[in-house]
């Protein structure tokens, strides 16, 4: 408990350079041949499910592994589980491990769910008297009712993720791995499984969790692992990740437009230091500089409630364009856009640029915004056009200008944005017997 | 301070897939969950039948009434040995001493190919030691063996009024006979994962080994009318040994063949070494192909 080097201690996963690679073959006699000959010669195609992915995850801290579909995600939770044998690299946890890396994992289909949930246990390492004790509170948390007794066959899938959840928790798991089982769950039942992992983590539990709502990795983890085509791209700060997947995925859809435009658009390479998470555009029209200004016309990241915000673009033109059209959007912290509009639109469309030319672009308005994180998405595009909105833009960038939101105490703000509204009350009155002609006032 | 597991595609070094002691430090920490899996699987035989358990004895009843029946009564099939001083129940308890063993070994070897397969949720899903399905599934015939092994008793007393003492002798006549079971189950187990041929092939092994077994025959009976060269080839059959010393120990009440036993035991025991190597070694590609 000593010896080792500082903090070392405190690690509860190590991944270390694993790869994961299936061998394709092409058919079962070429397994025979590799089996038999297979120092000599290659009888398969290896297929890299993941490549060289390294993170530590600390005791109670609880990661989100994020990535689109064929990512790697559940080959490096199977991975990390023990379940498949990494090609390469090492992975070590330490401490009891329960996954859930699909529905009703494990369970024999024809025992009763009780059978099953002490079966489980011991297949965990408990032993069979300790899970005989908890098995009311299995019961009680997994709420599907006199359907414990019953064998698992004839359970709905949400009740086997219910007492699959149910078991994994009980046991009380150094390291809790979760694999988008919590999707089939009602919401309820996903409240209650955030509310009861939050307790876990809180007692000192690891929790790895894969999910794609964006959402339950932002409230639930510290940081997150984004893998993309078997590699790692990110790890880090859970919020970061969260953009940086979004913005991944996002991404991908640019770069279809963009390779199907790309025959048809002459693209000048971006140029200048926009902040921001991705930046995409043919560029005859760059963004050369974004603020966000605060009502006395200052640079900010806090911006209170109710008062003027206002966003300033600069553009500079490095091809002609005929009708720039500079936009911008406020985007939350779930990646979804509130507010946003463009200068076109907005009756102040931009004269013919020609090369060498600049311009400025203020949009201001009132900051109705819900307490909170939010960044700007800013974009030239050409304006006008039919479909233009199709378009690649000339020059995007997304989450720049990262800002804070202070609510107001006197003028809560119930939902994401605060809307004027008028209030009409029509109450009939009640004839009290001493009605006082005073409330007239 | 907690366990630390890792996970690596390092092959397990030689001498541990080859070391008696590795071999029993991959089972006894598991004991527990063995003898539950087995009582479990004995249940799930028997369960939704009405008359639930009740059928581990009924069933083998049941089998050697069929057989005495078709042998005894219609082919009027006669062993005289002089045990019973009635040939046709001679032949009847000759029989079911070859019955027993033969269907001990030939059940484990039937479904080995598909007992890790057909665990898919144990194999991907969660972290389980694998090593231990073809112990249960062999633990779980020789329950049922066992079983039989008392029927043949009580009906040894049945039908001679007596039992030699040297019956005394037969949980030994087994050691080897379980051996080798579970080496040549973990061998097909293994074997079964990555080419599903085997389990199409071993039904027709198993129908040969049946006929070159002395089930249905006492091996004196083969040995007087087969040119002495071939001799080998029954005795290299581990069944017949097991076989016949059951025989001459449960129904005449002579000692074992202990020699032949000894070669059997340390020849079984380097075929559980090699399954449990083979399987070992393999098991770390499972869950790439299952």
């Amino acid at each position: 408990m000593s010896s080792s080097a500082p903090g070392s201690q405190d690690w509860a996963v190590r991944v270390e350079g694993v790869s994961k690679a299936y061998r394709l073959y092409n058919s079962p006699g070429d397994r025979l041949r590799q089996a038999l000959f297979g120092r000599f010669k290659t009888y398969y195609k290896p297929f890299w499910a993941l490549r060289d992915t390294s993170f530590t995850v600390n005791r109670g801290e609880a990661v989100g592994i994020l990535g689109p579909n064929g990512a790697g995600k559940s080959t490096l939770l199977q991975v990390i589980a023990g379940t498949l044998t990494p090609t390469e690299g090492r992975a070590e946890v330490r401490g009891r491990v329960a996954a859930l890396l699909e529905l009703g994992s494990g369970f024999n289909p024809e025992f009763t769910g009780r059978d099953n949930a002490i079966l489980n246990g011991v297949i965990l390492g408990l032993t069979q008297k300790e899970m005989i004790s908890r098995l009311p509170r299995i019961e009680r948390m997994a709420e599907i009712g006199r359907f414990f007794d019953q064998p698992i066959k004839t359970y709905s899938s949400g009740m086997r993720a219910r007492l699959g959840f149910a078991v994994a928790a009980c046991v009380d798991p150094d390291i809790l791995i979760i694999d988008e089982i919590l999707a089939v769950g009602d919401i309820a039942f996903k409240q209650r499984c955030i509310s009861r992992l939050k307790s876990l983590i809180s007692k000192g539990a690891t929790v790895l969790f894969v999910s794609h709502s964006v959402g339950m990795v932002r409230s639930l983890c510290d940081r997150a692992v984004v893998l993309d085509h078997g590699g790692q791209t990110f790890f880090g700060e859970a919020g970061e990740g969260v953009d940086r997947y979004i913005n991944s995925v996002r991404d991908r859809k640019a770069e279809k437009t963009h390779t199907k435009k790309q025959r048809h658009v002459k693209t000048i390479p971006l140029e200048g230091d926009i902040p921001g998470t991705l930046r995409y555009g043919s560029g005859q029209v760059q963004l050369a500089s974004i603020e966000l200004l605060d009502e006395r016309g200052e640079p900010a990241t806090i911006l209170p409630f109710d008062q003027d915000l206002t966003v300033r673009v600069g553009i500079t033109c490095h091809e002609r364009v005929e009708n720039p059209c500079v936009g911008f959007s406020v985007r939350d912290g779930r990646g979804v856009d509130l507010i946003g509009t463009n200068a076109t639109d907005e009756g102040r469309g931009l004269a013919p640029m020609e090369a060498g030319q600049s311009a400025s672009v203020s949009f201001t308005l009132r900051n109705t915004l819900h307490e909170g994180h939010y960044s700007l998405s800013v974009s030239v595009t050409r304006a006008g056009r039919r479909g233009s909105r199709r378009d690649l833009p000339l020059d995007h960038v997304d989450a720049a200008c990262p800002f804070s939101v202070l609510g107001e105490p006197s003028r809560p703000v119930r939902h994401k944005l605060f809307v004027p509204v008028r209030v009409e009350v029509s109450q009939v009155e009640v004839p009290a017997p001493h009605a006082s002609p005073t409330s007239a006032q | 301070m907690t366990e630390v597991a890792i996970r690596t595609n390092d092959a397990a070094p030689a001498f541990r897939l080859f070391s008696p002691l590795a071999l029993l430090a991959d089972l006894a920490p598991h004991r527990r969950l063995i003898w539950l899996f087995v009582r479990r699987e004995f249940a799930q035989r028997y369960r939704g039948a009405t008359l639930g358990s009740l059928w581990a004895v009924l069933q083998p009843l049941l089998i050697l009434g069929v057989y005495t029946l078709v042998f005894s009564v219609v082919l009027q099939i006669e062993f005289d040995s002089g045990i019973t001083g009635n040939p046709q129940g001679d032949f009847v308890l000759f029989f079911f001493c070859g019955w027993i063993a033969f269907t001990l070994f030939a059940e484990c070897a039937g479904q080995a190919p598909i007992s890790i397969v057909r665990r898919q949720n144990l194999v991907t899903k969660v972290v389980f030691p694998l090593q231990i399905l073809p112990v249960v599934m062999v633990g779980s015939a020789l329950l049922r063996a066992v079983i039989g092994y008392c029927i043949l008793l009580v009906a040894v007393v049945i039908i001679t009024g007596r039992i030699p003492i040297t019956a005394l002798y037969l949980p030994v006549v087994l050691v080897p006979l379980v051996i080798f079971t579970l080496g040549a189950a973990w061998l097909l187990a293994a074997l079964g994962v990555f080419w599903r041929d085997v389990r199409q092939v071993i039904p027709a092994v198993i129908r040969l080994l049946l006929f070159l077994t002395p089930v249905f025959y006492p091996l004196a009976l083969v040995l007087r009318r087969t040119p002495e060269k071939y001799h080998w080839v029954l005795y290299l059959n581990p069944l017949t040994t097991v076989i016949e010393s059951t025989r001459a120990c449960v129904l005449v009440g002579r000692h074992p063949d202990f020699a032949a036993l000894g070669i059997l035991t340390l020849v079984s025991l380097v075929v559980l070494q090699l399954g449990y190597a083979l399987f070992s070694a393999w098991r770390k590609d499972f869950s790439d192909v299952v």
